[in-house]
């Protein structure tokens, strides 16, 4: 336990030293306002898939899908599809409370600007790493994640480059039990988390808090293979091109979690009873 | 835990080989053997000499056998025993000697010399003497003494017979406590002359038996200075036999006296002693049987006058025998019935018949019982049948007509067999004998007929009461296990309980309400095997909740959920928990509440229990195409059918 712990505290470690670098190098290319700036709050609606597909003792398939849509003037409310959202993984169950995963994400962007006469598809490519721990608290589970995104991107203007960032993200999430003493099949449960990603890259200057998430959740373990969530976030970050001005989201997010396990395994259990 | 290598064995082997040799070598010399033996009943150290002929150990030249034991006698009591002499190839021969001691010690030990010593206590029996060929041959003793503190109290015991070749010769004598016998034989072994027997307590009393070449022709008793003498084979006969002098022998001679119409009976002082002897005689010759090949009997021989039996005789014997023995055990059983013995106090009828079958026994099968035992000895062809057949109805001839008294008033009452002119009793002839003991035997058959009526009601109603006992208990047995499950049950189990309590209260009236004794004895017996299976069913009744939950538990498996990083239990094979929890618990809560019978009581249990067990069963099976038929089956008796086929598929 103590070197999951260590592991995790130098993670945060660089991740905060990593955000002061980017602070110290801050260059001013836009004019900032004199007060920070913040938009009005668009909504959103996201549909989230996850699966996680045993795939040996030891590992599995991360497969996550979203869709997200976006408001627009026309398409108040629910909004028009912004992105389709494929984020894959291998992943590695070092206990049954850590795992890693190592993968990548195609993200197809729509662009959602109704004025836009750019181009309506782009795809935004990634490479990602992930560790999450999970810690029981009372009858709740609490859960730290830090993910570690290599971002190439690109605007919806023709021709334009791939710009090239680093994000980093922790989330801490709590998942509390309503109507059980423990998560187990067909139990409700409510879920608050705080993420927090940030930034960094040659294009970001002066904004390098990218977003904050903070979301309840509330979900139904239908089974212990089958869970169903939904929950409200808001969010908050700095315009990538401006620092001074603070973009606002209010988003709608439905999730499915499903995790079969394919394997002819007469008990599926043990394999990854480890040190604990 | 010992290990030989291989070089080890064959050494074993090349030794046991090599020891193997000299015996191979020197098969016709005598070898010695010093070790354990044992001869029948005798263990103990043996040391002799023997040969090796054909392979097999033949005794030759000096034997002994001993055992005793220091330990036991200062312990409690010691049997010890001693055998020593010789034997030429395989015989016994030479001097030999027997000794079998009892003993017992104070566990006072003295040092005498250099030896230590213990005084004993008890009994010692010494034989000693010559054999020849395996057979007596010179003078042989036979001494039983009482030791008291290692010393002679008193000669229990003793006789001294000479042989020849096995034949005893001349003068013997022997004596015991009682009598003391002398007598001679002739050299063919048969009794000559007078044997006379004194009184040990009063020397002046004597029996003598005067035989003439092995025929006892009188017996001779002089007591208190009267002389009687007493013929036994007086008459000449047309035939004789010799035979041994044996307890045979005593028998013929009772009888031949009996039938002689003297009120003279043999004492048992002479016979037993001649009997004490032989049975000396008999352990001896089975210990030497059992080492070789002797014939050690004393071989005292006599003569008897021969009756031989012809074929008429012989059948008409067999079947008095098979008649009186067919009487005798039905008598006898009757007599003993506790059942009889209870009515004949309250019912008039059956103490007449008790009184008669008492009476048919002394009159007519008792008497028969010596003839019987004398054809079961095949001793009848010694006996003068027509003056045995005279004297055996001696004290009372029976009549067809048995008068028992009724009561004290005096007042009699007979039973006659209904057909008993068909009965000719006239003369002492095997004949008349025969019917007369058919007479018996019908008139048994008779009397167990006239009972049996009686004696089954009355067995009828004691086991109807014994029933009844059983069923009350049963119920109130029920009664408390209800009530102290209900409680804890809902509703539709509440109810199921409350109907197999009515089941058992409707029975019961219906059963209360049987007149003939029959039904009822028939209906009680089925109701108790009912109220068995009405118990089980409240038991498996109130165990469904249980059983219910522990199969809910079993069909659980633990698994690993990702997105909560939690083991969490997961329902497995749910169309079997399903079937089982929606289906047929309801189907067996149903059948309680509906027409619950004893009949259909009986099948519910076996399908509650088949049920249980078989859902513990089905968890660890290979229950896939099961799992598929049961998706639509929604009949519990097809879902439990296929549930056994499942198993039984199994099983092949």
């Amino acid at each position: 336990m103590k070197v999951k712990y260590s592991i995790f505290v130098s993670l945060i470690f660089i991740l905060f030293c990593g955000s002061n670098g980017v602070f110290a190098q801050e260059e001013e290319k836009e004019v900032l306002p004199l007060e920070s700036k913040y938009k009005d709050p668009t909504t959103k609606v996201w549909f989230n898939t996850y699966g996680n597909i045993r795939i040996g003792k030891r590992f599995f398939w991360d497969a996550q899908t979203h869709f997200r849509f976006q408001e627009t003037e026309a398409t108040p409310y629910i909004g028009q599809v912004a992105q389709i959202y494929n984020r894959h993984a291998i992943g590695y169950i070092y206990s049954k409370k850590t795992n890693f995963s190592l993968g990548g994400v195609v993200r197809i962007n729509f662009n959602t600007d109704e004025n836009s006469t750019d181009r309506n598809v782009v795809p935004e490519w990634r490479i990602w790493h992930q560790y999450q721990f999970a810690m029981p608290l009372y009858s709740a589970m609490i859960y730290h994640r830090i993910r570690i995104e290599h971002r190439w991107t690109q605007s919806f203007a023709e021709n334009s480059n791939y710009i090239f960032r680093n994000r980093w993200r922790y989330m801490f999430r709590a998942k509390i039990p309503l109507n059980s003493h423990k998560l187990k099949a067909k139990t409700l449960y409510v879920s608050p988390e705080a993420e927090l990603i940030m930034q960094s890259g040659k294009q970001v200057v002066a904004s390098p808090m990218e977003d904050l998430r903070l979301t309840t959740t509330l979900g139904y373990i239908a089974t212990p293979r089958l869970t169903f969530a939904a929950g409200m976030m808001y969010s908050m970050g700095q315009d990538l091109s401006n620092g001074g001005i603070y973009k606002q989201g209010w988003t709608m997010r439905f999730h499915m979690y499903f995790s079969p396990d394919f394997r002819k395994v007469k008990n599926k259990l043990p394999e990854i009873h480890f040190n604990d | 835990m010992f290990q030989f290598d291989k070089n080890f064995l064959l050494f074993i082997v090349g030794m046991m080989i090599a020891l193997q040799l000299p015996f191979q070598a020197s098969a016709q010399q005598n070898q010695r053997y010093t070790g354990h033996l044992t001869v029948g009943p005798y263990a103990g150290r043996a040391d002799y000499q023997y040969i090796i002929s054909d392979q097999d150990t033949i005794y030759d030249g000096a034997f002994q056998l001993q055992r005793s034991s220091l330990e036991a006698l200062l312990d409690k009591e010691d049997s010890s025993f001693l055998f020593q002499g010789g034997f030429v190839k395989g015989i016994p021969d030479g001097d030999w000697k027997f000794q079998f001691g009892e003993f017992k010690s104070d566990s006072q030990t003295k040092v005498i010399d250099f030896e230590y010593r213990v005084r004993i206590t008890g009994v010692q029996e010494q034989g000693n003497g010559s054999l020849k060929n395996g057979k007596p041959h010179g003078l042989w003793n036979y001494t039983v003494n009482q030791i008291k503190d290692s010393e002679i109290e008193k000669t229990l015991f003793k006789s001294e017979v000479t042989f020849e070749n096995g034949v005893p010769q001349r003068n013997f004598q022997m004596e015991n406590q009682k009598v003391i016998l002398v007598g001679r034989f002739l050299r063919n072994g048969l009794a000559h002359d007078e044997w006379s027997s004194y009184d040990v307590e009063a020397i002046e009393n004597t029996e003598s038996w005067f035989f003439e070449e092995g025929l006892l022709r009188k017996i001779q008793v002089i007591e208190n200075g009267k002389i009687l003498d007493i013929p036994v084979f007086a008459t000449s006969s047309d035939d004789y036999e010799v035979i041994n002098l044996d307890e045979n022998y005593i028998q013929i001679v009772r009888t031949a006296l009996s039938n002689s119409k003297t009120s003279f009976q043999l004492k048992d002082g002479l016979p037993d002693l001649l009997l004490e002897n032989e049975g000396f005689y008999k352990k001896i010759d089975s210990i030497l049987n059992r080492l070789g090949t002797a014939d050690f009997k004393s071989q005292f021989k006599v003569q008897v006058p021969y009756f031989a039996l012809d074929s008429l005789e012989t059948k008409a014997i067999n079947l008095i025998v098979e008649d009186y023995k067919n009487a005798f055990s039905n008598a006898k059983s009757l007599l003993q019935n506790s059942q009889l013995n209870i009515l004949k106090r309250s019912d008039a009828d059956a103490l007449f018949y008790y009184n008669s079958l008492e009476r048919l026994s002394e009159s007519f099968l008792e008497p028969l019982e010596p003839f019987v035992s004398l054809s079961e000895s095949r001793l009848l062809q010694y006996i003068n049948r027509s003056e045995y057949i005279n004297q055996l109805w001696f004290n009372e001839k029976p009549s067809k007509e048995i008068i028992v008294p009724l009561d004290s008033t005096g007042r009699n009452r007979s039973f006659v067999l209904p057909n008993a002119q068909e009965f000719d009793f006239d003369g002492n002839t095997l004949a008349s004998m025969q019917e007369r003991v058919r007479y018996a035997k019908q008139s048994v058959l008779f009397i167990q007929g006239a009972l049996s009526q009686q004696l089954t009601s009355a067995e009828r109603a004691q086991a109807l009461v014994t029933l009844e006992e059983q069923l009350i208990r049963q119920n109130e047995t029920l009664v408390q296990k209800i009530k102290s499950v209900q409680d804890s049950l809902s509703i539709p189990f509440q109810n199921g309980l409350s109907k197999i309590q009515k089941l058992a209260d409707i029975s019961l009236s219906t059963y209360a309400s049987t007149k003939n004794a029959d039904e009822k004895l028939t209906y009680g017996k089925q109701l108790t095997s009912c109220f068995e299976d009405l118990l089980k069913l409240v038991d498996a009744t109130a165990n469904i909740p249980e059983q219910q939950e522990e199969i809910s538990q079993l069909y659980q498996d633990a698994i690993w959920n990702p997105f909560m990083a939690t083991v969490m239990d997961e329902e497995v094979k749910k169309r079997i928990t399903t079937a089982y929890h929606k289906i047929l618990i309801p189907y067996f809560i149903q059948e309680l509440n509906g027409n619950l019978t004893c009949d259909n009581a009986t099948k519910l249990l076996a399908q509650m229990n088949n049920t249980y067990n078989q859902l513990k069963a089905l968890r660890e099976a290979d229950t896939k195409k099961l799992e598929r038929k049961l998706r639509k089956e929604e009949n519990p008796l097809e879902i439990m059918k296929l549930f056994q086929e499942q198993l039984t598929d199994k099983g092949k």
